[in-house]
């Protein structure tokens, strides 16, 4: 199956993929070159910091330690060789044979093995909710309990894979993590992979983040929680700000096109520091105007040869 | 019920629009906290605890929803929240090639923009809601969070436990 001419991916490159690091995710002929309207080939899209969606995202912080640890991937574990030992349980190892390869082109999951196996949901619905339960703070921390989790121990998905469903979930509205378990849930096993990767991770860390509030809100009126209250509201003001310039650097294009972006910004904090105007009527607009003026200012390959 | 209803609605709009954990920040905030039905106060405690919960950063908004209307009010914020993002699963098989192109980038850049701009001033209000009211060692602490928070070297939980422990410190 993994010999399959129609998916054009041999065995051998998914025990091997030509993934190295995060600085090249794969080969330089797999490029897509969007604004030229050449694709070198859109099977393999080239997709590190979201060059293959037209540059609409960047890696979040390319340079961040913490993302980095969880995007790159040095290589594939041997999990073939580990399941010939016996040294791998055979759930862990339900796609080797067969699934991964096609789901990566179709961007669905056909693991006819997979589909229907109580012992692959419940340690898909297990791994889920170890994520949910042990990654603390979210963000880069439950990326990289997802990647170690879903590609490093279990190799439900490839690196390659799932780097691109890790960038197609950045143009998701809401929290980009629960796109990523959907598209990994529905590659590993299609619509009943969405529900058990959304709900196994988002259940039981909502019934914590509950049960914090609650717990909270027995001694929220105590003099001592007001006065730490008084010292977190600037905390969590001064981390939104940094989102937000964290969002501008991922965002923001090169030359005089930073121009252009930085005025959005300013409008839109103008607007909601200064008028009652609606915040949705800001990002509406500013999302008709990006399809028109904020394109990338060059072509896809020239920046990568930078 | 029917106020459940529109709770939920309203949380499934802002998660909708927005990009991102805390995108619909600005928008949660124009809707709950503008007409009264929470607090900055309580929007305050939701982040602060949705950064030290499990899970991804989203989940403030199930923080507010129990305040709002207990467990059902967490519920019904985990929905509102969980749904929208899946909606790239059915998009990423029948529009693939769409989300590649550069009209498409272009919309998300002016979203994510602009969402970049609400947040500044949301971060901005929530440091300083009065300045006039505001202690030097509040605009310290905000200042402090942000460059720890851009630089990424400290954990997140760990600046919220700071900002409390130093809240405690000085504000009594």
């Amino acid at each position: 199956m993994l010999g399959n001419p129609e998916v054009g991916l041999r065995r051998e490159e998914l025990a091997h993929p030509p993934v190295a690091s995060g600085e090249q995710l794969v080969r330089p002929e797999d490029i897509v070159d969007l604004d030229r309207g050449r694709r070198a080939d859109m099977r393999r899209p080239r997709l590190e910091d979201g060059e293959a969606l037209g540059g609409a995202v960047r890696a979040h912080d390319r340079h961040h330690p913490a993302l980095r640890r969880a995007l790159d991937g040095a290589h594939e574990p041997a999990i073939e060789d580990a399941a010939a030992r016996g040294a791998v349980h055979p759930c862990e190892t339900p796609h080797v044979h067969d699934a991964p390869i096609h789901a990566w082109h179709t961007g669905r999951s056909d693991a006819s093995g997979w589909h229907g196996s109580v012992c692959g949901m419940r340690e898909l619905a297990r791994a889920w909710i170890a994520i949910g339960t042990q990654s603390v703070g979210g963000g880069t921390s439950t990326l990289f309990l997802i990647r170690r989790l879903v590609v490093e121990r279990h190799a439900w998905v490839t690196v390659r894979a799932f780097t691109e469903d890790w960038a197609l979930s950045q143009l998701s509205p809401g929290i980009h993590l629960v796109a990523l378990a959907g598209l990994l849930g529905d590659r590993i096993a299609g619509w009943r992979g969405v529900v058990i990767s959304v709900a196994g991770m988002m259940v039981p860390a909502a019934i914590v983040t509950a049960a914090l509030t609650a717990a909270y809100g027995t001694v929220a009126d105590q003099p001592l929680a007001r006065a730490a209250l008084a010292g977190m509201a600037p905390a969590t003001g001064g981390m939104t700000l940094a989102l937000a310039l964290i969002m501008v650097r991922e965002t923001r294009r090169h030359g005089r096109a930073v121009i252009v972006d930085a005025l959005v910004v300013a409008a839109a904090f103008a607007i909601l520091t200064f008028t009652r105007a609606s915040s949705i009527l800001v990002i509406v607009s500013a999302a008709l105007l990006g399809s028109a003026f904020l394109r990338r200012e060059r072509p896809t390959s020239e920046r990568a040869a930078e | 019920m029917t106020s459940d209803l529109a709770l939920f609605l309203t949380l499934l709009k802002d998660s909708a629009l927005a990009l991102g954990g805390l995108g619909s920040l600005p928008l949660v905030r124009q809707d709950l906290v503008a007409t009264g039905l929470v607090t900055d106060a309580q929007v305050v405690q939701a982040l602060a605890i949705g950064r030290l919960s499990t899970g991804p950063n989203g989940l403030w908004i199930v923080s507010l929803g129990y305040q709002i209307d207990g467990w059902l009010g967490a519920a019904i914020a985990l929905v509102a929240c969980s749904l929208p993002p899946l909606v790239m699963v059915p998009a990423t098989i029948v529009g693939r090639r769409f989300l590649m192109t550069p009209a498409f980038a272009g919309i998300v850049r002016g979203a994510a923009l602009a969402t970049a701009g609400l947040l500044a001033s949301t971060g901005v209000s929530l440091i300083a809601p009065d300045i006039a009211a505001t202690a030097w060692w509040q605009l310290g602490i905000g200042a402090a969070a942000a460059g720890l928070t851009y630089e990424g070297r400290l954990h997140p939980g760990l600046v919220v436990v700071g900002g409390a422990l130093l809240g405690v410190g000085l504000a009594r």
